[in-house]
């Protein structure tokens, strides 16, 4: 049964690297050494001098590292050549409109965060901006808030941190708390 | 140059082109203004940006943009809080119903800019963010592009010949007549549902094929008798066994 011990017969990094290859979505540290009956920590070793490889000049690939796990994604510098070569598939999504990005941003920041107070802070009706995030999977309904008429209140999703390129949720946090700082705005910190 | 500039220009000429930002509403605009000043929140003198805004909602007006409702809603909160710097503070004064405005002093003017910006200053980066993951591209989840290795065959038959050999096959089994199992024509659900059930529990055996239930001169009858067995199947009288896509299907275990 060799075909249950493939690291014997094989290098691990040539298996993970073809698993990375043809997987859809990120392949977590968990799930791998469960997979190849390996620590997480051979795995992690593993991916991480790949990783080292790719950095390479001549590799066209960039291991990704996000909450859900490992994941490979094209060098940004090769990306108006691809974008020649595909000009004609979906790989081109549309890119998020202003009210969109200042939504989000609220959200991030003051998650979990209602509709009324999204539009206290941006001045104008958010609605349809709300929808289209929720469909897009950038924002989820958390729950509802227990004060009159209970209004949903929004959080961000996995899919927000891997969208704008953040390795965890621990990544975003010690954004946030550069954001909060009040010496986040240069000349405001000054007077103050 | 301002708004208006462009538009004195352009009644001389008789046409205008104009390309204004697009505002996300009346806090931009106020944050554009204060910005193109180069103000400190802080230090926001309210008379000069109530008229700059003021000056500004007109010429939009003027170009016929349509204003939405909260654009004057801060021209209106901005007048108001004009207005209460006027005005000599008296101690009794009761502050006036200010929840229809977007702010009801100057601390709270200064405070919701501030959010504001911080916000825009977020999406900023939330922007530049996006624009570096545009560039890295992942296998679309939608696309398998995997090569499967392991074929297995369509659940349908692959051309009308093979869908036409199979009810040939029917049809000359029934011409053939192999009566294996008689029985009357005519019968409802019910009695269909009776013989069926005494036949398989008088037997020994415990497999059929259920073919040689069918093979019956009378299309209703081979319906009916496909129903009964179904509806058996269904109640876990019996069960249904198919080894392979269109071969032959058993009958098993009927303990009835």
């Amino acid at each position: 049964m060799e075909a249950n011990n493939p690291q014997k017969i094989l290098p691990l990094a040539a298996i993970l690297e073809a698993a990375l290859f043809l997987s859809h979505e990120p392949l977590s540290l968990r799930k791998l050494s469960k997979l190849f009956k390996t620590t997480e920590q051979k795995i992690k070793d593993s991916l991480e001098s790949y990783k080292e490889e790719l950095k390479k000049e001549e590799r066209g690939l960039v291991l990704l590292e996000t909450e859900q796990g490992y994941q490979l994604g094209t060098k940004p510098e090769v990306a108006p050549f691809l974008e020649q070569l595909f000009i004609d598939e979906e790989y081109l999504s549309a890119s998020l409109s202003q009210a969109a990005l200042e939504t989000l941003a609220i959200v991030a920041l003051k998650q979990p965060v209602t509709k009324l107070e999204i539009e206290n802070i941006r001045g104008v009706k958010t609605d349809g901006v709300i929808d289209n995030l929720v469909k897009r999977g950038l924002i989820k309904v958390l729950g509802r808030k227990e004060t009159l008429g209970r209004p949903m209140i929004y959080g961000i999703t996995e899919n927000f941190l891997q969208y704008f390129g953040f390795k965890d949720r621990n990544e975003l946090e010690k954004l946030k708390k550069l954001w909060l700082n009040d010496t986040f705005f240069p000349e405001a910190g000054e007077t103050k | 140059m301002g708004v208006l500039d462009v538009l004195k220009k352009s009644s001389e000429k008789n046409r205008y082109h104009v390309k204004l930002p697009a505002f996300e509403g009346p806090f931009d605009l106020l944050y554009h203004l204060v910005n193109k000043e180069k103000i400190d929140i802080w230090e926001i003198p309210l008379a000069k940006i109530t008229e700059d805004y003021l000056f500004h909602l007109q010429s939009m007006q003027e170009l016929k943009i349509d204003l939405a409702g909260e654009f004057l809603v801060m021209a209106a909160s901005l007048l108001y809080l004009k207005s209460q710097l006027l005005l000599p503070q008296s101690p009794s004064f009761l502050p006036e119903e200010t929840e229809a405005l977007f702010f009801g002093s100057k601390e709270e003017l200064v405070r919701k800019l501030l959010e504001y910006k911080r916000a825009k200053l977020i999406a900023a980066h939330l922007k530049e963010r996006e624009n570096q993951q545009k560039r890295i591209f992942l296998r679309s989840p939608e696309q398998h592009k995997m090569v499967i290795v392991s074929k297995q065959g369509s659940l349908y038959p692959h051309d009308l010949d093979s869908l036409k050999h199979a009810f040939e096959k029917l049809k000359r089994k029934n011409v053939e007549e192999k009566e294996t199992f008689f029985l009357p024509e005519e019968i409802s659900f019910g009695q269909k549902l009776q013989k069926i059930v005494l036949f398989l529990k008088e037997k020994e055996f415990s497999r059929y094929r259920l073919d040689d239930f069918l093979i019956k001169r009378n299309v209703d009858e081979i319906v009916l008798t496909l129903v009964v067995f179904l509806e058996l199947a269904k109640r876990g009288k019996i069960f249904l066994q198919q080894q392979k896509v269109f071969g032959v299907i058993h009958i098993l275990n009927p303990e009835i």
